[in-house]
């Protein structure tokens, strides 16, 4: 069979389009499929992952349905959990939020891991002032966690505008660096000076990372 | 589009650590804007806003980081999207969004998508291995950013992303890797199954699986929480230096067990890039890698590396198609092809 559109080589893909409910069907070459940009998501690695994480998604959600009541929908962007597990993508940080409960076990399977240890934006003193506090007090018992902390989506486009440098954001931003420098000890198994670097942290009044949650 | 476009990135002209085997390393950090819905639930309105925002910020960066020209994916036509794909300078994906941008550094160090799956894609784009120095860079830009836009962010989750698959770091790190040994030796697949264990991906970066057209691979890690940006890169430079020596090894091997197929295999592709009229796309790059091997292993001692490079990039069809203008017929551009390599070859030829 040779391609429906040069005619020349070997077709290699068959294209079903729909639009606006009209069906259509062609057999393309692998150069002529490229170019009319019917292989771009092919292409694109990350559709993949999108797939497989909708997969995972499927699979994950009966299982983690009791619990809390659950948001069908997010709040801010009005993305449904329906459509999350569809695509595989969230629609805006407060999803993060609103999906907690299904989203951390996630990370924890797709990343291997459920928390950060890398950098932290500068603007991250402004969302410890947000109603989402960064440094919940009380360390999640398992199996019923807590929300993680989003930064605020109310801030608005101008918030790092508002960035003001107060007392408080100061020392949160100097217990972020004191616990990177920590982790940093930690993983040079440097453990005199972790332990110097946690009194630190607790001196400046925030607990130190919840191990337990790893 | 503008000519500028069509000069070969300062990533593909070879040189860098390591560069006869690892031709470039390519450093991306997924951001977005607090307050803003991520691009796939974004209207053309959050769009323009977020563009806006970003184009301020990147006005405002000190001199030090170098100018930067904002290229609408609306204001280009699909060749000349296509060619910044060819130039890895954009993802497929953005080429497929009409409201999406990318703000490229004069010096094509640094290309930061805008409105692809996330607000902010900032890529450092680097010769050779230097995973180390692209996140250097990167967090650099990320930095300079940052002072001007507030991200998304959670303690717990770090940076936030479209895909629960990128947030943490939002860092990924990848070389696209030459290894036409360890693919003639067969050992390409066993290696890549054992990389699979450590977190590592390797993907072709044409084609699928350990038959990659050109033997061009793309190397990268596959976390992106939990883990500490300098602790990403590390690992990935750990594991290209150790592809790199596999690859050195296993060239050793063929050249010393399997010279003779070897040089028969340099010398066929050498006589069909400097004879063949007609040469298509796929073809071109499995003799391209096959000169390369030769240039390295001395078999073909005259020629510059660089060529390969270069030639590896002007090949690629809208790359090709921009350079010679409007032609869209395969046959014409298969016989532009094969005269453009056959000029090259003999150039270099004749300056060496």
């Amino acid at each position: 069979m040779t391609c429906d559109n040069c005619h020349q080589r070997p077709a290699k893909y068959h294209v079903t389009r729909v639009v606006n409910g009209e069906r259509s069907e062609e057999d393309l070459c692998e150069e002529c499929a490229l170019q009319r940009g019917e292989l771009a998501l092919h292409l694109q690695p990350s559709a993949a992952i999108h797939e497989l994480l909708a997969g995972l998604l499927e699979g994950a959600l009966p299982a983690l349905r009791p619990q809390q009541p659950q948001h069908e929908q997010c709040p801010v962007c009005g993305l449904s959990r329906a459509e999350f597990a569809r695509t595989g993508l969230l629609g805006c940080e407060a999803c993060y939020t609103a999906f907690a409960e299904t989203l951390r076990p996630l990370a924890r399977q797709i990343q291997g891991a459920g928390r950060h240890h890398g950098k932290v934006p500068v603007n991250a003193a402004v969302q410890a002032q947000g109603p989402a506090p960064a440094t919940p007090a009380p360390p999640p018992t398992p199996g019923t966690p807590a929300p993680p902390a989003t930064s605020s989506p109310q801030h608005g486009p101008d918030a790092a505008g508002r960035r003001a440098t107060t007392g408080t954001d100061d020392a949160h931003l100097k217990v972020g660096n004191l616990r990177e420098q920590m982790q940093a000890a930690i993983a040079a198994e440097d453990f005199e000076r972790a332990a110097a670097l946690r009194d630190r942290i607790r001196a400046l009044g925030e607990e130190e990372p919840r191990d337990a949650e790893r | 589009m503008p000519s500028g476009d069509q000069a070969v990135p300062g990533w593909m002209t070879g040189g860098g650590p390591a560069g006869d085997i690892a031709l470039s390393t390519r450093l991306r950090l997924a951001r977005n804007l607090a307050g803003e819905p991520f691009p796939p639930r974004q209207d053309g309105a959050a769009a323009s806003r977020v563009l806006q925002r970003v184009r301020t910020a990147l006005a405002a960066l000190p001199e030090a980081h170098g100018g930067y020209r904002i290229v609408r994916m609306a204001e280009l036509d699909g060749p000349g999207r296509q060619t910044l794909v060819e130039q890895h300078l954009i993802s497929p994906l953005l080429a497929l969004r009409a409201a999406g941008a990318v703000a490229l550094r004069l010096d094509q160090s640094v290309s930061i998508m805008i409105n692809e799956e996330d607000h902010l894609r900032i890529q450092a784009l680097l010769p050779g291995l230097q995973c180390a120095d692209a996140w250097r860079v990167a967090d650099g830009v990320d930095d300079a950013l940052n002072a001007s836009l507030e991200y998304a962010f959670s303690e717990e989750l770090g940076y936030l992303a479209a895909s629960p698959a990128n947030v943490g770091t939002g860092l990924r790190a990848s070389v696209m890797m030459h290894l036409p040994g360890l693919v003639l030796a067969s050992q390409a697949a066993p290696l890549f199954a054992n990389l699979a264990q450590m977190g590592v991906v390797v993907r072709g970066l044409h084609g699928e699986g350990s038959a990659a057209v050109g033997n061009l691979f793309q190397i990268s890690n596959q976390v992106s929480l939990g883990l500490a940006e300098e602790e990403i890169a590390g690992s990935l430079q750990a594991i290209g230096r150790q592809v790199v020596d596999r690859e050195r090894s296993a060239r050793e091997w063929l050249f010393a067990n399997r010279r003779t197929q070897i040089e028969d295999r340099v010398a066929r592709a050498y006589g069909l890039l400097t004879n063949a009229r007609l040469m298509p796309s796929a073809e071109a790059a499995a003799l391209l890698s096959d000169l390369r091997l030769g240039i390295d292993l001395h078999v073909l001692p005259h020629l510059d590396p660089a060529l390969f490079n270069e030639l590896l990039v002007r090949t690629r069809p809208a790359f090709l198609q921009a350079e010679a203008g409007a032609v869209d017929h395969p046959a014409v551009r298969d016989a532009l092809r094969a005269t453009l390599i056959r000029q090259r070859v003999t150039q270099a030829e004749r300056q060496g």
